[in-house]
């Protein structure tokens, strides 16, 4: 069925083609848009990106799954813009992102109490707005494992690492996740 | 296990990535510990809440903006810049190639129409060329020799020696000359001197090849009448051994004006094609013992196939030597004849040449200046060109290099 698709659409068929992604371009629009954290800028590059999935398709190797070879292409372009548009703009510019041990002190000052999590409510924005500060590659493990489902083994392959980055990502992502949600609560 | 090793197990404990023996101790550290247990939930807890975060939706109208861009973008694949620059620098490059070409062809054809036009103008004044580009006529190694020493002495006939002692595996063999000859002959007597090559052609068992009488000169007699001028031109073949006497003849029978002998060798040539030639047919010999000797369908086809070629091969090389050997049998000469007023003969006919003499080496030197102003504007004509070769392929170069890069 996908074969069949994948074939058609090497060969120049349109239709074919949008079959194919069908159910892929909410994704791949999503993946843009926490990316980018812009709606125009999700809606134009993640459309870039599906375009290049079509133009590429002619040297798409059957024998690798399909889904994660389109969402390299569609994780590249993304990372490939935005730092194209980093370097246009004025790094004042970038929201502040929270990396790898760059979570401020206060966190710990503060007095909030983290089983707070565990008795309230989280509410989808907070978690939202959270995610959206995640620096980029946590974000995009998240993105990729918890909120798109995908195995460890396809988000190595998407983000051409290997599983263990992939793991310990995953694992310090969910960390960082924490302590943010806690901050903004 | 300890809270540190625990700590860093929890993500993959949640995504059931760990071994079943690292999760029952797993699951046993969390009955313990507490602080453990509080971090685990936590985290369960808010990767529950991503996994229950709504996709956003597409904004409207992507679909349709993705439909309209992905069509274009397939109409236009075929005719995408990149594809229109190489075709446009493929052509210029056709075009600049094709323009150097023809302004060398054409340099070369002024050449030697000059060179011609010289030799023509040295050799025979009136006489349209075709000597140097003759059929050829061959004669066996010892007729061509005493014929050479006849006819032009020694030198001529040493040469030959010369070829045939260095070519020592040739030389107990036939020689392959292709003998021609060309005579250039004025007479007043134009019909009677037709009639005397006629015969003559016939008794020596030759054959006139071409013959073509035409008229390009009058003048006015005492009384003012005009008389016609004929001029004939004649092809003839006639067998080796008479070359020497019918060429004599014709040249004794009216008042010379030019005559070339040419012998062409191709012994070498000729043997050499008949050494192919043997070693072809012992390769059909193997082939045909190998056809008797062929199990299946496959190899026969194979082997027929083989034979086929061989045969064609064969067939062509044995065409060229036939036809060597005929023109090597017989001589070709060629003839031109010239109709001349017959009184006070010298007179009219040496204005005449020297006329045209003069006409011709004129018409040469302005021949070589056209060719050398022309050669000259060409090259700075095409410079331009040149230029616009040397940009185009630059740009193609960066484009390339680029692509390269960008892809991922």
């Amino acid at each position: 069925m996908n074969q069949d698709l994948i074939l058609k659409s090497q060969k120049g068929d349109v239709e074919a083609f949008e079959e194919l992604i069908r159910e892929h371009k909410k994704y791949a629009y999503n993946i843009c848009l926490k990316i980018l954290k812009n709606k125009e800028d999700a809606e134009d590059i993640s459309q870039e990106a599906l375009i290049k999935v079509y133009e590429n398709i002619k040297s798409f190797n059957m024998n690798s799954s399909f889904k994660t070879w389109m969402y390299k292409i569609v994780f590249n372009t993304c990372i490939d813009y935005k730092r194209k548009k980093r370097l246009k703009t004025s790094s004042l510019d970038e929201p502040i992102h929270y990396g790898y041990d760059e979570i401020p002190k206060q966190i710990e000052d503060n007095d909030k109490n983290p089983e707070k999590i565990l008795t309230e409510k989280l509410d989808r924005k907070l978690v939202r707005d959270s995610i959206n500060m995640l620096d980029d590659d946590f974000k995009s493990v998240i993105i990729l494992r918890d909120m798109q489902g995908f195995k460890y083994k396809e988000i190595s392959d998407i983000l051409d690492c290997n599983q263990g980055t992939v793991k310990s990502r995953i694992s310090r992502g969910r960390e960082k996740l924490k302590e943010i949600i806690i901050q903004n609560m | 296990m300890n809270c540190r090793e625990c700590k860093d197990k929890i993500s993959l404990y949640i995504d059931k990535e760990l071994t079943e023996k690292e999760a029952l101790e797993f699951e046993e550290h969390l009955r313990e510990c507490d602080d453990c247990r509080l971090e685990y939930e936590s985290i369960k807890k808010i990767v529950e809440s991503v996994n229950d975060m709504p996709l956003e939706k597409l904004p409207e109208g992507y679909c349709e903006k993705l439909d309209n861009k992905l069509k274009t973008r397939n109409k236009n694949k075929r005719w995408n810049w990149r594809r229109i620059t190489a075709i446009a620098a493929a052509f210029v490059v056709l075009i600049g190639a094709t323009y150097v070409f023809s302004n060398l062809g054409m340099g070369r054809g002024n050449t030697s129409n000059d060179m011609g036009f010289m030799e023509e103008a040295a050799e025979e004044p009136a006489f349209p060329a075709e000597a140097p580009r003759e059929e050829e006529v061959a004669a066996d190694y010892d007729t061509a020799l005493n014929e050479e020493m006849g006819f032009a002495g020694t030198g001529d006939g040493e040469k030959n020696l010369g070829i045939a002692s260095e070519d020592a595996n040739y030389r107990d063999k036939e020689l392959k000359i292709i003998k021609t000859g060309s005579l250039e002959i004025e007479t007043s007597t134009y019909d009677e001197y037709v009639k005397k090559i006629e015969s003559i052609v016939r008794d020596n068992k030759g054959y006139i090849e071409n013959m073509e009488t035409y008229t390009n000169n009058y003048y006015y007699d005492s009384n003012n009448n005009q008389v016609k001028l004929r001029n004939g031109r004649f092809t003839i073949r006639i067998p080796n051994e008479a070359f020497q006497s019918v060429f004599d003849f014709l040249k004794g029978e009216g008042e010379l004006i030019q005559e070339t002998i040419n012998e062409n060798d191709v012994t070498r040539h000729y043997y050499e094609i008949d050494n192919k030639v043997k070693n072809l047919e012992v390769q059909e010999e193997r082939l045909r013992e190998l056809m008797s000797k062929a199990e299946n369908v496959t190899e026969i086809m194979e082997i027929e196939r083989e034979l086929t070629r061989i045969r064609n091969e064969i067939d062509n090389l044995k065409m060229n030597l036939s036809d060597i050997d005929d023109r090597a049998s017989m001589s070709t000469i060629h003839l031109g004849i010239r109709e001349i007023k017959d009184e006070s003969k010298i007179q009219p006919v040496d204005g005449n040449i020297w006329y045209e003499a003069k006409e011709n080496f004129t018409r040469t030197v302005n021949r070589i200046i056209n060719f050398v102003e022309n050669s000259f504007i060409s090259f700075v004509g095409f410079i331009p060109v040149l230029l616009l070769i040397t940009v185009v392929v630059l740009v193609l170069w960066i484009v390339i290099k680029k692509a390269f890069k960008k892809k991922p």
